[in-house]
């Protein structure tokens, strides 16, 4: 009985973190196609790619496959349109409540919140949301990070959304 | 015998089919507005020290060289006054998907979609398919290459080293200019 119950536990977790997954998975594949958004994805295999090749450089090239050698994928959606609306829709279909809160911040009438989900000393998931009157940005990070690495990356991106990870180095 | 009849004909079905990017082009290459372009790759690797002589950026120049020693034939088409719709952009990057295409990178800013998909062998990119496509135009770009992550390395290191030649310059240079004044 005793292990019926174990089982059973290990299996409602696991559905319990597919499902948040899925959660985010589903609300990016709900606007990906939406004029009204900016969507940038970057797959596993083109970070791998980019960093065997700069596996053995020096210089930036160097700092750069530091940063992105344990990435997995990202991807970033922002919109200008109704953007406090789609805040709030993506934090009620995303269970927040299982990430953990690394910073949360207010910045000019924009809610900042920047959370994490982690196995050990390992942070396995960035999870950026942005929401304002004027902007809304959700941004994804999988992969075993580095905040410090992931905040310099941020810099380096020429992406609208991604300047929010500057904050990463502030905390 | 039937079993063998069987195979043959499976063999000879899929050594006629046709890659579903050149189907793409060849469907749309005939319509007005667009204009095709195809490189052999014997042009593409002769060409490309002519091409990249006039590159003022020198490590770029360097890095492209050693890349185009890998490259094969290069198709382009492009198509204007959406010839092409965006419904079939979709349903060619399913069907690059179903051909052993992996979407690399995809960026979309309002109605203008950037897809990268590349097809590998191991580690060796065999195939890089770029599509650029808004309401009223399109372009897709399809390279054949035997890119291993060997050879882009050494456009890197080759980069690199032409980058740190051109640091020393400078740094001499200003050296130089110091002791005169």
């Amino acid at each position: 009985m005793k292990h019926y119950i174990t089982l059973f536990i290990v299996a409602f977790i696991a559905i319990a973190a597919t499902a948040q997954n899925n959660a985010i998975d589903s609300f990016f594949e709900d606007y990906q196609d939406d004029e009204n958004f900016s969507m940038v994805y970057v797959s596993p295999k083109a970070f791998r790619m980019v960093s065997k090749v700069a596996e053995g450089t020096e210089g930036e090239m160097k700092e750069l496959q530091e940063v992105i050698k344990d990435l997995k994928a990202l991807r970033i959606l922002r919109t200008e349109v109704n953007s406090l609306a789609k805040y709030k829709e993506a934090t009620k279909r995303i269970n927040t409540g299982s990430y953990e809160i690394l910073l949360q911040a207010r910045d000019n009438g924009q809610k900042i919140q920047f959370l994490t989900k982690d196995k050990g000393n390992i942070i396995e998931e960035l999870l950026l949301l942005v929401g304002g009157e004027n902007e809304f940005v959700m941004l994804s990070f999988v992969g075993n990070l580095n905040l410090d690495k992931i905040a310099s990356l941020a810099a380096k991106l020429d992406i609208d959304g991604a300047e929010h990870l500057s904050k990463l180095k502030e905390k | 015998m039937k079993n063998l009849l069987i195979l043959l004909s499976r063999v000879l079905i899929s050594s006629c089919s046709r890659s579903p990017v050149h189907s793409f082009i060849d469907e749309y290459n005939q319509e007005d507005h667009t204009m095709t372009m195809t490189v052999p790759g014997w042009l593409v690797r002769a060409g490309s020290n002519a091409a990249f002589k006039d590159m003022a950026d020198k490590e770029d120049q360097v890095g492209l060289k050693e890349i185009s020693k890998s490259l094969g034939k290069i198709r382009v088409m492009v198509a204007q006054e959406g010839v092409v719709p965006m419904k079939a952009v979709k349903d060619l990057v399913i069907s690059a998907r179903d051909n052993k295409y992996e979407e690399y990178v995809t960026v979309r800013e309002k109605n203008k979609i950037v897809n990268v998909m590349v097809k590998q062998d191991d580690d060796t990119v065999k195939n890089i398919l770029v599509l650029v496509s808004s309401d009223d135009e399109f372009v897709i770009a399809h390279i054949d290459a035997d890119l291993s992550m060997n050879d882009l390395q050494n456009a890197q290191i080759s980069w690199n080293k032409e980058r740190n030649k051109n640091k020393t310059e400078v740094s001499n240079s200003e050296k130089t200019t110091t002791i005169k004044y």
